[in-house]
Protein backbone atom coordinates (compact mmCIF):
# COMPACT_ATOMS: atom_id res chain seq x y z
CA UNK A 1 0.00 0.00 0.00
CA UNK A 2 1.31 3.60 -0.71
CA UNK A 3 1.61 6.26 1.78
CA UNK A 4 1.10 9.53 -0.09
CA UNK A 5 0.84 13.25 1.22
CA UNK A 6 -1.88 15.13 2.31
CA UNK A 7 -3.90 16.48 -0.62
CA UNK A 8 -7.59 18.04 -1.46
CA UNK A 9 -10.31 15.50 -1.79
CA UNK A 10 -10.42 15.71 -5.57
CA UNK A 11 -6.99 15.50 -6.02
CA UNK A 12 -6.44 12.49 -3.89
CA UNK A 13 -9.64 11.11 -5.84
CA UNK A 14 -7.76 11.92 -8.69
CA UNK A 15 -4.34 9.84 -7.66
CA UNK A 16 -6.24 7.18 -6.80
CA UNK A 17 -7.59 6.73 -10.16
CA UNK A 18 -4.38 7.03 -11.64
CA UNK A 19 -2.86 4.37 -9.24
CA UNK A 20 -5.82 2.02 -10.59
CA UNK A 21 -5.05 2.84 -14.13
CA UNK A 22 -1.52 2.20 -13.79
CA UNK A 23 -1.57 -0.91 -11.65
CA UNK A 24 -0.44 0.48 -8.42
CA UNK A 25 -3.31 -0.69 -6.40
CA UNK A 26 -3.46 -3.64 -4.21
CA UNK A 27 -6.42 -6.28 -5.36
CA UNK A 28 -8.63 -5.05 -2.68
CA UNK A 29 -8.16 -1.54 -3.54
CA UNK A 30 -9.10 -1.68 -6.89
CA UNK A 31 -12.25 -3.45 -5.88
CA UNK A 32 -13.36 -0.90 -3.44
CA UNK A 33 -12.57 2.23 -6.48
CA UNK A 34 -14.24 0.26 -8.69
CA UNK A 35 -17.31 -0.19 -6.20
CA UNK A 36 -17.54 4.05 -6.14
CA UNK A 37 -16.75 4.44 -9.94
CA UNK A 38 -20.12 2.44 -10.45
CA UNK A 39 -21.94 4.65 -7.59
CA UNK A 40 -20.61 7.89 -8.34
CA UNK A 41 -21.04 9.06 -11.79
CA UNK A 42 -18.71 12.37 -11.88
CA UNK A 43 -16.15 10.45 -10.85
CA UNK A 44 -16.90 7.26 -13.39
CA UNK A 45 -16.49 10.51 -16.20
CA UNK A 46 -13.23 11.37 -14.82
CA UNK A 47 -12.09 8.09 -14.71
CA UNK A 48 -13.03 8.09 -18.65
CA UNK A 49 -10.97 10.88 -19.49
CA UNK A 50 -8.18 9.17 -17.90
CA UNK A 51 -8.27 6.38 -19.59
CA UNK A 52 -8.79 7.89 -22.88
CA UNK A 53 -5.82 10.06 -22.24
CA UNK A 54 -4.05 6.72 -21.25
CA UNK A 55 -4.96 4.31 -24.15
CA UNK A 56 -4.28 7.31 -27.12
CA UNK A 57 -0.67 7.89 -25.88
CA UNK A 58 0.42 5.52 -28.89
CA UNK A 59 4.09 5.07 -30.09
CA UNK A 60 5.47 3.09 -32.90
CA UNK A 61 6.80 -0.04 -32.56
CA UNK A 62 10.41 0.76 -31.88
CA UNK A 63 12.92 -0.47 -34.48
CA UNK A 64 15.60 -3.09 -33.86
CA UNK A 65 19.33 -2.22 -33.68
CA UNK A 66 20.60 -1.93 -37.12
CA UNK A 67 23.39 -4.00 -38.77
CA UNK A 68 26.68 -3.05 -37.93
CA UNK A 69 25.38 -1.33 -34.79
CA UNK A 70 27.34 -3.05 -32.07
CA UNK A 71 30.53 -2.71 -34.32
CA UNK A 72 30.29 1.09 -34.70
CA UNK A 73 29.34 1.10 -30.58
CA UNK A 74 33.20 -0.70 -30.16
CA UNK A 75 35.19 1.26 -32.34
CA UNK A 76 33.81 4.48 -30.05
CA UNK A 77 34.77 2.78 -27.07
CA UNK A 78 38.38 1.77 -28.64
CA UNK A 79 38.25 5.56 -29.43
CA UNK A 80 37.38 6.64 -26.53
CA UNK A 81 40.09 4.80 -24.76
CA UNK A 82 42.72 5.67 -27.11
CA UNK A 83 41.89 9.46 -26.45
CA UNK A 84 41.88 8.95 -23.38
CA UNK A 85 45.55 7.47 -23.37
CA UNK A 86 46.51 10.48 -25.40
CA UNK A 87 45.15 13.34 -23.03
CA UNK A 88 47.16 11.04 -20.14
CA UNK A 89 50.26 11.36 -21.92
CA UNK A 90 49.99 15.45 -22.24
CA UNK A 91 52.28 17.28 -20.80
CA UNK A 92 51.05 19.39 -17.39
CA UNK A 93 51.24 22.52 -18.82
CA UNK A 94 48.72 21.31 -21.70
CA UNK A 95 46.38 19.29 -19.89
CA UNK A 96 46.47 22.64 -17.51
CA UNK A 97 45.70 24.80 -20.39
CA UNK A 98 43.02 23.19 -22.03
CA UNK A 99 41.58 22.13 -18.78
CA UNK A 100 41.14 26.41 -17.79
CA UNK A 101 39.73 27.31 -21.70
CA UNK A 102 37.51 23.90 -21.32
CA UNK A 103 36.23 25.51 -17.69
CA UNK A 104 35.08 29.31 -19.23
CA UNK A 105 33.15 26.75 -22.10
CA UNK A 106 31.64 25.28 -19.67
CA UNK A 107 30.66 27.21 -17.10
CA UNK A 108 29.12 29.27 -19.96
CA UNK A 109 27.32 25.88 -20.72
CA UNK A 110 26.19 24.90 -17.55
CA UNK A 111 24.46 28.35 -16.27
CA UNK A 112 22.27 28.56 -19.41
CA UNK A 113 21.13 24.32 -19.32
CA UNK A 114 21.40 24.86 -15.21
CA UNK A 115 18.79 27.99 -16.06
CA UNK A 116 16.20 25.62 -17.72
CA UNK A 117 16.85 22.34 -15.76
CA UNK A 118 16.49 23.60 -12.49
CA UNK A 119 12.47 24.16 -12.93
CA UNK A 120 12.82 20.05 -13.55
CA UNK A 121 14.33 19.67 -9.85
CA UNK A 122 17.59 17.91 -12.06
CA UNK A 123 21.50 18.70 -11.83
CA UNK A 124 22.51 18.68 -15.18
CA UNK A 125 25.32 16.32 -15.38
CA UNK A 126 27.00 16.76 -19.31
CA UNK A 127 27.41 19.06 -21.43
CA UNK A 128 27.23 17.68 -25.22
CA UNK A 129 26.37 14.21 -26.49
CA UNK A 130 27.79 14.84 -30.43
CA UNK A 131 28.67 11.73 -32.47
CA UNK A 132 31.73 12.93 -33.33
CA UNK A 133 34.62 9.76 -33.51
CA UNK A 134 36.73 11.55 -30.95
CA UNK A 135 36.63 13.23 -27.81
CA UNK A 136 38.13 14.08 -24.86
CA UNK A 137 36.88 13.23 -21.30
CA UNK A 138 37.74 14.95 -17.85
CA UNK A 139 36.81 11.72 -15.12
CA UNK A 140 36.90 12.84 -11.18
CA UNK A 141 39.27 9.75 -10.18
CA UNK A 142 37.71 9.91 -6.78
CA UNK A 143 34.03 9.43 -7.90
CA UNK A 144 34.83 7.43 -11.18
CA UNK A 145 32.43 9.76 -12.78
CA UNK A 146 32.84 12.14 -16.04
CA UNK A 147 32.90 15.80 -15.16
CA UNK A 148 32.88 17.02 -18.50
CA UNK A 149 32.93 15.88 -22.29
CA UNK A 150 35.32 17.70 -24.95
CA UNK A 151 34.13 16.80 -28.78
CA UNK A 152 36.92 17.39 -30.71
CA UNK A 153 36.18 17.70 -34.32
CA UNK B 1 41.72 -3.26 -29.01
CA UNK B 2 40.68 -1.08 -26.69
CA UNK B 3 43.41 0.50 -24.84
CA UNK B 4 43.96 -0.57 -21.49
CA UNK B 5 43.48 2.59 -19.75
CA UNK B 6 40.79 1.63 -17.07
CA UNK B 7 42.33 -0.01 -13.66
CA UNK B 8 40.75 -2.54 -12.15
CA UNK B 9 39.18 -1.69 -9.35
CA UNK B 10 36.25 -2.44 -7.18
CA UNK B 11 34.52 -4.58 -10.08
CA UNK B 12 37.74 -6.77 -9.74
CA UNK B 13 37.33 -7.25 -6.17
CA UNK B 14 33.63 -8.03 -6.09
CA UNK B 15 31.77 -12.14 -6.57
CA UNK B 16 29.89 -11.68 -9.52
CA UNK B 17 26.00 -12.91 -9.42
CA UNK B 18 25.62 -11.49 -13.44
CA UNK B 19 28.06 -13.60 -15.89
CA UNK B 20 27.91 -9.82 -17.36
CA UNK B 21 29.70 -8.50 -14.90
CA UNK B 22 32.50 -10.36 -15.16
CA UNK B 23 32.87 -9.68 -18.86
CA UNK B 24 32.70 -5.85 -18.28
CA UNK B 25 35.65 -6.64 -15.82
CA UNK B 26 37.30 -7.56 -19.15
CA UNK B 27 36.02 -4.23 -20.92
CA UNK B 28 37.40 -2.68 -18.47
CA UNK B 29 40.78 -4.30 -18.75
CA UNK B 30 40.86 -3.73 -22.28
CA UNK B 31 39.10 -6.69 -23.69
CA UNK B 32 37.34 -5.43 -26.71
CA UNK B 33 35.66 -8.78 -27.82
CA UNK B 34 34.06 -8.96 -23.85
CA UNK B 35 32.67 -4.99 -24.34
CA UNK B 36 31.25 -6.00 -28.11
CA UNK B 37 29.07 -9.43 -26.21
CA UNK B 38 27.75 -6.95 -23.33
CA UNK B 39 26.43 -4.44 -26.54
CA UNK B 40 24.98 -7.47 -28.84
CA UNK B 41 22.63 -8.53 -25.86
CA UNK B 42 21.33 -5.07 -24.89
CA UNK B 43 21.55 -3.06 -27.44
CA UNK B 44 18.23 -3.81 -28.60
CA UNK B 45 16.23 -3.49 -25.30
CA UNK B 46 18.16 0.17 -24.74
CA UNK B 47 17.41 1.27 -28.06
CA UNK B 48 13.47 0.37 -27.47
CA UNK B 49 13.62 1.84 -23.88
CA UNK B 50 15.97 5.08 -25.48
CA UNK B 51 13.04 5.44 -28.54
CA UNK B 52 10.43 5.51 -26.46
CA UNK B 53 11.75 8.07 -24.33
CA UNK B 54 13.24 10.26 -27.07
CA UNK B 55 10.22 9.39 -29.40
CA UNK B 56 13.03 10.19 -32.45
CA UNK B 57 14.89 7.13 -33.71
CA UNK B 58 17.97 9.06 -34.60
CA UNK B 59 18.13 10.55 -30.72
CA UNK B 60 17.84 7.14 -29.87
CA UNK B 61 20.94 5.58 -31.27
CA UNK B 62 23.41 8.11 -30.77
CA UNK B 63 21.84 7.96 -26.96
CA UNK B 64 22.68 4.30 -26.59
CA UNK B 65 26.01 4.94 -28.05
CA UNK B 66 26.74 7.33 -25.25
CA UNK B 67 25.29 4.72 -22.74
CA UNK B 68 27.53 2.25 -23.45
CA UNK B 69 30.37 4.40 -23.79
CA UNK B 70 29.67 5.74 -20.04
CA UNK B 71 28.89 2.12 -18.68
CA UNK B 72 32.82 1.64 -20.34
CA UNK B 73 34.24 4.56 -18.45
CA UNK B 74 32.52 4.19 -15.05
CA UNK B 75 33.33 -0.18 -15.21
CA UNK B 76 36.63 0.25 -13.60
CA UNK B 77 34.90 1.72 -10.50
CA UNK B 78 31.73 0.86 -10.13
CA UNK B 79 30.92 -2.04 -7.64
CA UNK B 80 28.27 -4.44 -8.72
CA UNK B 81 24.57 -4.65 -7.72
CA UNK B 82 21.92 -6.58 -9.26
CA UNK B 83 22.12 -6.99 -13.10
CA UNK B 84 24.27 -5.40 -15.71
CA UNK B 85 20.88 -4.34 -17.28
CA UNK B 86 19.72 -3.17 -14.68
CA UNK B 87 22.60 -0.33 -14.45
CA UNK B 88 22.85 0.27 -18.01
CA UNK B 89 18.73 0.61 -17.83
CA UNK B 90 19.23 3.10 -15.14
CA UNK B 91 22.77 5.21 -17.09
CA UNK B 92 19.95 5.41 -20.06
CA UNK B 93 17.05 6.77 -18.36
CA UNK B 94 19.35 9.30 -17.02
CA UNK B 95 20.60 9.81 -19.89
CA UNK B 96 17.80 10.24 -22.10
CA UNK B 97 16.21 12.74 -19.31
CA UNK B 98 19.48 15.13 -20.01
CA UNK B 99 18.68 14.83 -23.73
CA UNK B 100 15.73 15.98 -22.90
CA UNK B 101 16.51 18.86 -21.18
CA UNK B 102 18.85 19.61 -23.73
CA UNK B 103 15.93 19.88 -26.65
CA UNK B 104 13.70 21.86 -24.86
CA UNK B 105 16.32 24.37 -24.54
CA UNK B 106 17.04 24.17 -28.66
CA UNK B 107 13.24 24.33 -29.10
CA UNK B 108 13.18 27.77 -27.41
CA UNK B 109 15.78 29.38 -29.85
CA UNK B 110 13.85 27.23 -32.62
CA UNK B 111 10.48 27.30 -31.92
CA UNK B 112 8.35 28.26 -35.21
CA UNK B 113 11.14 27.72 -37.43
CA UNK B 114 11.00 24.31 -37.55
CA UNK B 115 7.58 22.94 -38.91
CA UNK B 116 8.36 19.15 -36.64
CA UNK B 117 7.93 21.61 -33.12
CA UNK B 118 4.69 23.05 -34.57
CA UNK B 119 1.93 22.08 -32.23
CA UNK B 120 0.00 18.68 -33.87
CA UNK B 121 -2.76 19.70 -35.92
CA UNK B 122 -6.22 18.02 -35.24
CA UNK B 123 -6.92 17.94 -38.94
CA UNK B 124 -4.34 16.02 -39.62
CA UNK B 125 -6.85 13.34 -38.01
CA UNK B 126 -9.30 13.82 -40.75
CA UNK B 127 -10.62 10.16 -41.97
CA UNK B 128 -8.12 8.40 -43.77
CA UNK B 129 -8.16 5.51 -46.26
CA UNK B 130 -4.67 4.45 -45.05
CA UNK B 131 -4.34 3.07 -41.66
CA UNK B 132 -0.81 3.54 -41.53
CA UNK B 133 -1.59 7.13 -42.41
CA UNK B 134 -4.00 7.19 -39.03
CA UNK B 135 -0.95 5.25 -37.19
CA UNK B 136 1.42 7.93 -37.74
CA UNK B 137 -0.86 10.90 -36.99
CA UNK B 138 -1.49 9.07 -33.43
CA UNK B 139 2.40 8.97 -32.99
CA UNK B 140 2.50 12.45 -33.99
CA UNK B 141 -0.18 13.56 -31.77
CA UNK B 142 1.55 11.35 -28.73
CA UNK B 143 4.72 13.29 -29.55
CA UNK B 144 3.52 17.06 -29.72
CA UNK B 145 1.91 15.44 -26.43
CA UNK B 146 4.87 14.68 -24.95
CA UNK B 147 6.75 17.53 -26.22
CA UNK B 148 4.48 19.68 -24.25
CA UNK B 149 5.45 18.34 -20.75
CA UNK B 150 8.37 19.18 -18.93
CA UNK B 151 10.92 16.48 -19.16
CA UNK B 152 11.05 15.15 -15.30
CA UNK B 153 7.10 13.87 -15.97
CA UNK B 154 7.46 13.02 -19.48
CA UNK B 155 10.08 10.45 -18.54
CA UNK B 156 7.81 9.36 -15.72
CA UNK B 157 4.82 9.00 -17.93
CA UNK B 158 6.68 7.21 -20.67
CA UNK B 159 8.23 4.72 -18.03
CA UNK B 160 5.35 4.30 -16.49
CA UNK B 161 2.68 3.83 -19.76
CA UNK B 162 5.36 2.45 -22.51
CA UNK B 163 8.33 0.48 -20.12
CA UNK B 164 5.29 -0.64 -17.66
CA UNK B 165 7.34 0.53 -14.78
CA UNK B 166 5.72 0.43 -11.01
CA UNK B 167 6.62 3.55 -9.53
CA UNK B 168 8.56 2.07 -7.29
CA UNK B 169 11.03 1.31 -10.15
CA UNK B 170 10.84 4.58 -11.56
CA UNK B 171 11.73 5.85 -8.48
CA UNK B 172 14.64 3.46 -7.96
CA UNK B 173 15.74 4.57 -11.47
CA UNK B 174 15.21 8.09 -11.05
CA UNK B 175 16.06 8.82 -7.35
CA UNK B 176 13.31 10.02 -6.62
CA UNK B 177 10.66 9.06 -3.62
CA UNK B 178 7.17 7.21 -4.68
CA UNK B 179 5.48 10.68 -3.82
CA UNK B 180 7.59 12.33 -6.11
CA UNK B 181 6.93 10.00 -8.97
CA UNK B 182 3.21 9.88 -8.24
CA UNK B 183 3.22 14.16 -8.22
CA UNK B 184 5.19 13.84 -12.13
CA UNK B 185 2.49 11.11 -13.21
CA UNK B 186 -0.23 13.01 -12.04
CA UNK B 187 0.45 16.55 -13.66
CA UNK B 188 1.70 14.96 -16.69
CA UNK B 189 -1.65 13.52 -16.83
CA UNK B 190 -3.85 16.57 -16.01
CA UNK B 191 -1.85 18.77 -18.86
CA UNK B 192 -2.69 15.94 -20.80
CA UNK B 193 -6.26 15.66 -20.49
CA UNK B 194 -6.94 19.35 -20.66
CA UNK B 195 -4.77 19.37 -24.06
CA UNK B 196 -7.10 16.37 -25.28
CA UNK B 197 -9.93 18.41 -24.19
CA UNK B 198 -9.00 21.56 -26.10
CA UNK B 199 -8.18 19.46 -28.94
CA UNK B 200 -11.96 17.76 -29.00
CA UNK B 201 -13.66 21.62 -28.35
CA UNK B 202 -12.07 22.06 -31.75
CA UNK B 203 -12.87 20.05 -33.45
CA UNK B 204 -16.34 20.06 -32.35
CA UNK B 205 -16.02 23.96 -33.73
CA UNK B 206 -14.35 22.91 -37.07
Amino acid sequence: MMTMRRTHRGEDSSRQLLRLLSGELSEVEAEALRHRLAEEPDLRRHYDRLTAVWSSLEMEEPAAAPVGFARRIARRVEATGNDRVRWSLAPIWAQATAAVALAGGIALGLGLTTAVASKDGFAVVESDASLAESYWILLDEAAGEPLLEYVAE
Amino acid sequence: MIAAVNTIGPLSAQPVADADWDELRRAAGGDSEAFSGIVERHQGRLLRLCERMLADREEARDAVQEVFIKAYLKASSYTPKGQLYTWLYRIAVNHCLNVLRRRRIVRFKRLGSDPDLVAFDVADEAPAADRVLEARARWRRTRAWLDDLPASQRVVLVLARFEGLSYKEIAAHLGLSLGAVESRLFRAMRTLEKRRAREAEGLGRG
